[in-house]
Order: C-alpha cells, then structure tokens, then sequence
C-alpha cells in the first residue's frame, strides 16, 4: 500500500505537514488575533516551526540562527515595544469589515498564482532537479556557510554588518531625548573661555 | 482503498521542491493580507512584515536544499540581518511616533489624506 | 526727387507718429508742416512743368510683385491729372496742418494728430500718383485706414469710436467691389498696369464674365466693380452713411478728408480709369443717374440739418454726386474742374465753421448760434466767400465748374442727361437754401448763447487765419483762372493722355455751346435759392417752423435723411447683431465650449473628484493597491504561459 515510498519519505512527510500546519496557523493567528502581546507570541511559534522546518531540510545553522536572532531577539524587542506601549484594544467596528471579502479574494487569486507557478510547470516539478555532485566531500552546514561566507561573500557580510551598525544607530538617534535632572558634561562648554576670562591690566600694589 | 490512498498519497509525497514553495508562498500572501486586512494596530504590521521575510528565507533555503547550491543559505542569513536592521528603526520610529501622538490606531494615521 | 512729393510725409508721418510720446507739440508741427511744405513746393513745380512743358512720364521706383506673368511695381505714373490731383492734395493738406497748429492746441496728444494727418496725405499722394491698380488700391485703403485713426481720433468719446468704425466698414464694402473690379480686370487685361490696360481696351470688347449662368459684358462689368469703391469713398447714395458720422473728428480732419481729398479719391479714380469707362455705355448711364440722385438727395437732406458741420458734410455729399454725375456724361475734365473748386471752398467752409466752433468754445448746433457777424469779422467774410462759390454765384469759382456740369447734362441729349440736368437744378436751389441758411443762422441776429460762451468769443489767431485766406483767395480764383486749361479750348492740350473721350462723347464739348436759357438757369436758381434762404431766415423768421410743422411728415423723412440709415440699421445691423448673438451664445457658448473646454473641465474636474478619494491616506489602502497591481499583472504572466 505504502510500497513505493520509504519509511523516511513518510516520516519526512509526516513531519512536514504538521509543522507547515502549524506555521500556517500560527501566521493567520498573527494576524488575525487582537491582543498584540498573544500576536507576538504567535509569531514566536510560527519562528519555532519555522526553524524545524529549516533543521529538516539541513539547514541547521540558519534554523538556530533563526531562533536566537528572531526569536531571542526580535520577537523579544516586539514584546518590549508591545509592552511599553499603552496599547488599547481597538474593536473593528462592523463597517470596517466591508473591505474583507475583496481582500481574501485578492489574496486568494495571488496565492493562486504562486500554485499556478509551481503546479502548472509539471514537467519541471515532477523531476527531481539533479543536484550536483560535491566537488569534495561536505563537512557540516554550518562550516561549508561559514567557508562560503568568508571568501565568496566577504563584502557583502562587511557590509551586513555596517547595516546592522546603522540600525543600532539610527534606534538610539531617533528615540533618544534629553531628559532634565541628568548631569551631564559638555566639554565644549567647560573649556570654552570667550567669554569667561578677560584681561585687566592692574595696577601694582592696586589688585583687581 | 490501498491503492486510492496510495494514489492519493503519491500526489503529495515526496516532499519536495513544490511544496516549500507553497509552503512559503502560503506565508507570503498571509503576510500580505496582515498588511491590508489590519485595522488596529501598527505593530501588526511590522510582525506582517516579518512573516514576509520568513516566508523569503523559506524560498531561499528551499531552493538552496533543491539545488544545492549553498548561496541561498548565505542570502537567507542576509535576509536575517536585515531583518534585525528593519524591525529595530521600525519599532524605533514606532516608538517615538507614539511618543508624539498617543496612540498607534491605524486609522488615526492619515495625513496623507487627499 | 518727384518721389519725394509721397515720401516727404510718409517720414514726417513716421518721425513724429514714431516718437509721438516724446516728442514736444512745437517740434511735431515743426517736422511735419515743414515737411508738407517742402512736398508741396515740389508738387506745384512738377504740375508747372507737366503743364508747361508737357511731360507725361512714369517713374519706376521700386519692384513690387512679381509673380510669374503678374507684374506690378511701385512706379509713380505723372501726367496732367497726377499733377494736378497731387498739388491740389499738397496745397490743402499743408493748409490744414498749419490750420491745426490753432485749432488743437493743447490738444493731449498732438503729435499723433499731425503724424496721422501726414500718414493720410502720403496715402492719398501714392493712390493719385499710382500707375496700376494695385498700388492705387494700396493709398485707398491707406487714406481709408487714415480717415478710420482720424475720425476715432479722440477715441475716449464713444461716438467718435463709433463713427470711425462706421467709415471704415462702408468704405470697406466699397472696398469689396474695387478688389472684384481689380481681380476682373487682372482676369480680363492680363495686366494692372494703368497704360496697358488702356492699350488692349479694344481687344476686349464684347467679351463677357458669366456670373453664376448669367452674363454680363466685361468692360461694363469690371466698370461697374470699380465704381462700387468709388461709391463707398466718395460717399454716393447707398453707401453715404458714414460721411455725416465722419464729422466727429476734429474740424481740419473734415477739410481735409471729407472735403477736399479722401472724398474726392472716387472721382479721381474714374477720372483715370476714362480710358476704360469710355466703353461702357451702360456703366455711364448708371454713374450719371446714381451721382444725380447723389445730388439731389443729400441736399434735401442738408436743408433740415441742425449741425454745422453736417450741414457741410451733406453739401459736400451732394457736390461730390455733381462730380460723379460730370463723369458720367464723359465730362472728366469739368468733374476734375469741380473738384479742384470744390476742393478750396469746402475746404475754405470746414475751416471757418471750424474758426467759428473754435470761438464759441465747442458750439456745434446752429440753433444756438446767432449775432456773430460783428465779433468774428473776418470769419463772417471769409464764410460768405465760401457760401457765395459754394451756391455759384458769378466771379466766385463754384460757378464755374458746377455751371458747365449742367450745361454738359442738357446738351449730352440723353434721358439720363436730362434726368440729371433736372434734379442738378433741383440741387442748385436747395444748395444756395441752405447755404444761405447756414450762414444767417450762425451770423444774424441776435446771440442764443449764453453768456459763459461770450466771454471766450474770440477772431481766430493768424496761424488759423492766414490758410482761411489762402483758400478764400484759391475758392474766388480758380474758377475764371483754371477755366480754360480744364474744360475750355485748351482742354485737349492741357490733359492730353490723362484723360480719355470717345469721339462721340461731345457733352462737355457742346456745353460751351449750350442755348442762352440753360445756361441762365443754374444762376437763376441759385439766387432764387439765396432770397428764399433770406426770406425764411432773416426776414420771417418763423416761417421756417410753420412750413415745418405744416409739412411735417416729410420734414420728419428728411430729418430722418430719407430713413436710410434706419433703413440700413433694420436689414443689416440687426441681423448682423442676431447672427453673431447667435452664433456667440448659441453657437460658441452652448456647443462648442459646453462639449469643448467647459465640458471638458467639468468631467475633469468631476474626474479629479472621484479621483481623489483615492488618496485616503491610509497606508493600507495603498499596500493594497499595490498588491492588486502585483496580482494583475501575474494573472497576466500566468495566462499567457498556460
């Protein structure tokens, strides 16, 4: 009944489809949910799903990559930001929801294209696309990215990294606020001497 | 009725290409219509925005699994990064504009209103 | 240097028009009447020598068109009648801008006057100096555009506006049938060339135009064309509106367009084209009974006249139908007699009535005239010199040249000679009435102004005297002086080719010889005229207004001048007015600019409307805008690789 597939093929299968389920609901919950603090959460969830999807397929260093950068870090910024923010809930009133119907059907038509694409080049998607064959025996994942990484991509990863530079600097610019009470220095100001120091001729045995 | 499931079965299995690719394309359109069926708030939207992202990566490590070819795990990996880059200045200017404003309701931000 | 005598007020014209702004009233009427002066000396030299000596030549001064076989140049044809047209236009129009140096002073803007009068002679010398068609065509509408800037000249007064662009349209439709005669005559002679025209006159005859199925001889044709422009310039019935509007300009424009040149172009034109209209029976018959009724009709009309200067102004209507009608008997010379006398007394008149309005600060209407003749004396004489030639009374120049007119009239022996013989009489009579009537009316009695106008009552200085004088001697000279040399034995020596006669048009030859009566009539008539002018304004002084009120309504038909221009107003002023109301609203308005730029706004601007909701602001909204533009143009993509 099950002849022509192998235990891993169905095992592989099994596994797909429970986590691409999951990472489906998860995304619909996102945004479909009203409290911000369970739609992040949600988001967390579809990442998690996301990693082990990734793990499956061999990708395991940008799986975990996946769960300590956007998972550790971003969904935990959305938390604070969600949490900072004096979020009220804000109820869809009923007009709002006019525009639903035309939008799931413009989705639907260009998540139907994006099957159409894949389905309809049957003859491409029927054959395994031959992978080629290592000119060397692979080490792991994530030495093979890091070997790629280093040589062939150096410049962009540089300058991946003066991005995230940028982003860092632009957060702390655009939020930064003097507040009053802080001391601060100014050193500009403790060394400038226009108008602070003067010259007086004194007269001997006369002082200041 | 073995053979109809198999039947059945054989157009679903083995997982493969195609199915990553719907897969991701199903996140992509769900990230889209988080940006336009949301009424509420902004915060949605940048989490919609990061859906799009993932369902990118997704592509890219699918298609890098097909062909082994380990570029599209390098350029999911740039896809992270800017990712970070975004969400930050994004939650940054998020933040400041509630700052000005008080509220992140969607429908009070219209100034562009013609 | 004959080229001079046009080009000398074209530059004043240029100079002082040019810098009209700047320059000062001295220096304007200091360049332009030096300059007339100088044109004028020159002219009365050339007629001298054209005289004298004989010279008949033509001078080529520019090439103008040359189009294939149409060849036309600037070339000034002299002769007899250019010379003598030219000096006669010279002599009046220097008189008149030095009169203008009184009569306007401290007008506002007084070099334009003195650069559109000069503009106006330049215009006037190149139509009588022309040698084609074309080139005269060119100083008739000239003169026609001049006396348009004249008439309008103080354009802040509507009236005056009015009136100018009165002349100018009949003058235009006048105009009309002078192109249609020039495009005949190209079609017929080949040629436009005065001379040449005159050479292949013989070959032409017989031949016809067909018009429409219906023919029509040529030469009678192309006649007829030119003597419709004669008609609208020389103000002949039908197309003699525009004359007694014209008197809205200043005083020196009236004597010197209406009265002496502009008007007189008409005459001069059929004077020169004789060699053509000689041909034309029919063409002449018309031309005599239309300038008849010219006569007749305009001094009707004048003898009802308020106005000064309109009583003058249909007098000088009715004179010119007595020159038209000259030409229509093949008497050129006693027409161009005519008008040279005439040309001094109007002229002479205009500028004393203009005197006499000077002196009471304004007054036009008789009515309010009255008791002058111990203020303004010289005024008073020089005014009974111009009425004494203008009725025809012996010495005096007017009874000259109007006598042999109607002497040519009885003895052309024609119905339409003796057709116009009787209402030429008619008009004799009724020109000494009103004359007469002008005179006592503004002179006699008692004053009806009031005494403001008193106080400013004043002779005229000597800039404005001095050509009142000059005319006056010219309005008593030329009569008995020039006699002989227009009409009399000398005649055929003294016009030589200017002027051409068939053989057997011997009207003005026999009128010498005409029977004692006829010659005895005019005169007769004309101080009948004076005691009857006498009798109902100096003596019974109300008789005027009980045979006014006795006859009242043909009192009303003349006060109305025969209801032409009610008449005109009603056929095509009204309907030209509903035609273009229509055509604007109607028309323009509610098709053109409904579907055209006004509809077109509204859909936009309602387009716009829609439009704009579209910018609502909401970033969504445009996400998802994009978004539908994405999916459309996959649908597309996957379609077509299906």
């Amino acid at each position: 009944m099950l002849v022509p597939f192998s235990p891993f093929q169905l095992t592989e299968g099994l596994v797909f489809f429970a986590f691409a389920t999951a990472i489906t609901l998860c995304a619909l919950g996102v945004v479909v949910v009203r409290n911000p603090v369970h739609a992040v959460l949600l988001m967390v969830a579809a990442f998690f799903s996301s990693a082990a999807l990734f793990v499956m397929q061999g990708a395991e260093f940008l799986g975990l990559l996946l769960i300590i950068v956007y998972v550790g870090a971003i969904a935990v910024l959305f938390l604070f930001v969600v949490m900072m923010l004096d979020i009220r809930f804000v109820v869809t009133t009923r007009s709002r929801r006019k525009h639903v119907p035309l939008a799931v059907v413009v989705a639907g038509l260009l998540l139907a294209e994006f099957a159409a694409v894949v389905m309809l080049d049957t003859t491409r998607s029927q054959q395994q696309v031959a992978k080629p064959s290592p000119p060397r025996p692979l080490l792991d994942n994530t030495t093979e990215l890091g070997l790629l990484v280093y040589s062939d991509y150096l410049v962009i990863f540089e300058i991946a990294g003066l991005l995230l530079l940028l982003a860092m600097l632009g957060a702390i610019v655009l939020t930064h606020r003097k507040r009053e009470g802080v001391a601060r220095q100014n050193i500009a100001e403790q060394l400038d001497r226009k108008e602070k120091a003067r010259l007086v001729k004194v007269d001997s045995k006369g002082g200041v | 009725m073995s053979e109809s499931v198999s039947s059945a079965l054989q157009t679903f299995l083995p997982v493969g290409l195609p199915h990553y690719v719907l897969l991701s394309s199903a996140l992509f359109v769900i990230g889209m219509l988080g940006l336009f069926l949301n009424r509420r708030h902004v915060i949605v939207v940048l989490m919609a925005i990061e859906l799009l992202f993932l369902a990118a990566s997704m592509n890219f490590i699918a298609f890098s699994t097909a062909t082994g070819d380990l570029t599209g795990q390098v350029f999911a990996l740039f896809i992270l990064a800017t990712a970070a880059a975004e969400v930050t200045v994004g939650l940054a200017i998020l933040v400041v504009y509630y700052r000005n404003r008080a509220s992140i309701a969607i429908d009070d931000i219209s100034a562009l209103k013609g | 240097m004959l080229a001079a005598i046009p080009l000398l007020p074209l530059f004043a014209a240029l100079i002082v028009g040019l810098s009209s702004r700047r320059i000062g009233d001295a220096l304007a009427l200091f360049v332009t009447c030096l300059f007339m002066l100088v044109a004028t000396v020159i002219a009365l030299q050339l007629c001298f020598s054209v005289v004298v000596q004989d010279t008949e030549k033509t001078i080529v001064l520019a090439p103008w068109f040359s189009l294939g076989s149409f060849e036309v140049a600037w070339a000034m044809r002299i002769d007899t009648l250019s010379a003598v047209m030219m000096a006669v236009v010279c002599l009046v129009s220097t008189l008149v801008h030095i009169y203008s140096a009184g009569y306007m002073r401290g007008d506002a803007s007084l070099p334009r006057f003195m650069a559109y009068l000069s503009l106006f002679t330049f215009f006037m010398l190149a139509l009588v100096s022309a040698d084609n068609l074309l080139q005269m065509f060119f100083g008739w509408e000239g003169v026609g555009l001049a006396s348009y800037l004249l008439i309008g000249y103080w354009h802040h007064k509507e009236s005056a506006a009015r009136a100018g662009v009165k002349a100018f349209l009949v003058n235009r439709i006048g105009d009309f049938g002078f192109v249609l005669g020039i495009c005949a005559t190209y079609a017929m002679f080949d040629t436009l060339v005065f001379s040449e025209i005159f050479a292949r006159v013989p070959e032409v005859l017989g031949r016809e135009f067909s018009v429409f199925g219906w023919k029509i001889e040529a030469v009678t044709a192309i006649c007829l064309l030119l003597f419709a422009g004669a008609m609208g310039k020389s103000a002949q019935l039908g197309l003699h509106i525009w004359l007694p509007d014209a008197m809205e300009g200043p005083t020196p424009v009236s004597a010197l367009i209406h009265a002496a040149t502009m008007v007189t172009a008409g005459v001069f034109m059929l004077c020169r084209m004789s060699g053509l209209f000689e041909y034309s029976e029919d063409a002449l018959a018309i031309i005599t009974c239309l300038g008849a009724a010219t006569a007749l009709f305009a001094a009707t009309v004048a003898v009802v006249q308020n106005d000064l200067k309109r009583v003058i102004a249909y007098s000088t209507c009715s004179q010119l139908g007595y020159m038209i009608l000259a030409v229509g008997l093949s008497a050129y010379g006693a027409a161009m007699f005519h008008l040279t006398t005439h040309a001094f007394f109007k002229a002479l008149l205009f500028l004393a009535a203009g005197s006499l309005i000077h002196a009471l600060s304004g007054e036009q209407d008789m009515r309010k005239m009255g008791g002058l003749r111990a203020m303004v004396p010289l005024t008073y004489l020089l005014f009974w010199v111009g009425v004494l030639a203008l009725a025809g009374i012996p010495i005096l120049s007017g009874f000259y040249s109007k006598d042999i007119i109607i002497e040519a009239a009885w003895t052309s022996h024609t119905i339409v000679g003796l057709f116009a013989f009787v209402l030429a009489n008619l008009g004799v009579f009724l020109t000494a009435c009103y004359s007469t009537r002008m005179l006592v009316m503004s002179f006699h009695h008692s004053p009806r102004f009031d005494e403001k106008v008193m106080t400013h009552v004043h002779e005229a200085p000597p800039v404005m005297s001095i050509p009142l004088l000059l005319l006056a001697c010219g309005a008593i000279g030329s009569g008995f002086l020039l006699k002989e040399m227009f009409v009399g034995n000398g005649s055929e020596a003294f016009w030589g080719g200017s002027l051409f006669v068939e053989d057997y048009h011997t009207a003005l030859l026999d009128a010498h010889h005409a029977p004692r009566w006829v010659k005895s009539l005019p005169l007769f008539l004309a101080v009948l005229g004076i005691a009857f002018g006498l009798l109902c304004y100096q003596i019974f002084t109300t008789l005027p207004a009980r045979l006014a009120r006795f006859f009242r309504p043909l009192y009303r038909f003349l006060c109305e001048q025969w209801y032409i221009d009610a008449l005109y107003r009603l056929l095509f002023v009204k309907s030209a007015f509903a035609l273009a109301r229509l055509l604007w609203q109607g028309g323009d308005m509610k098709t053109i600019d409904a579907f055209g730029p006004d509809g077109f706004s509204a859909v936009v601007r309602w387009l716009g409307g829609r439009f704009r909701l579209l910018q609502s602001g909401y970033v969504y909204h445009y996400v998802f805008a994009v978004v539908t533009g994405v999916v459309l143009l996959g649908a597309f993509a996957v379609i077509r690789n299906l």
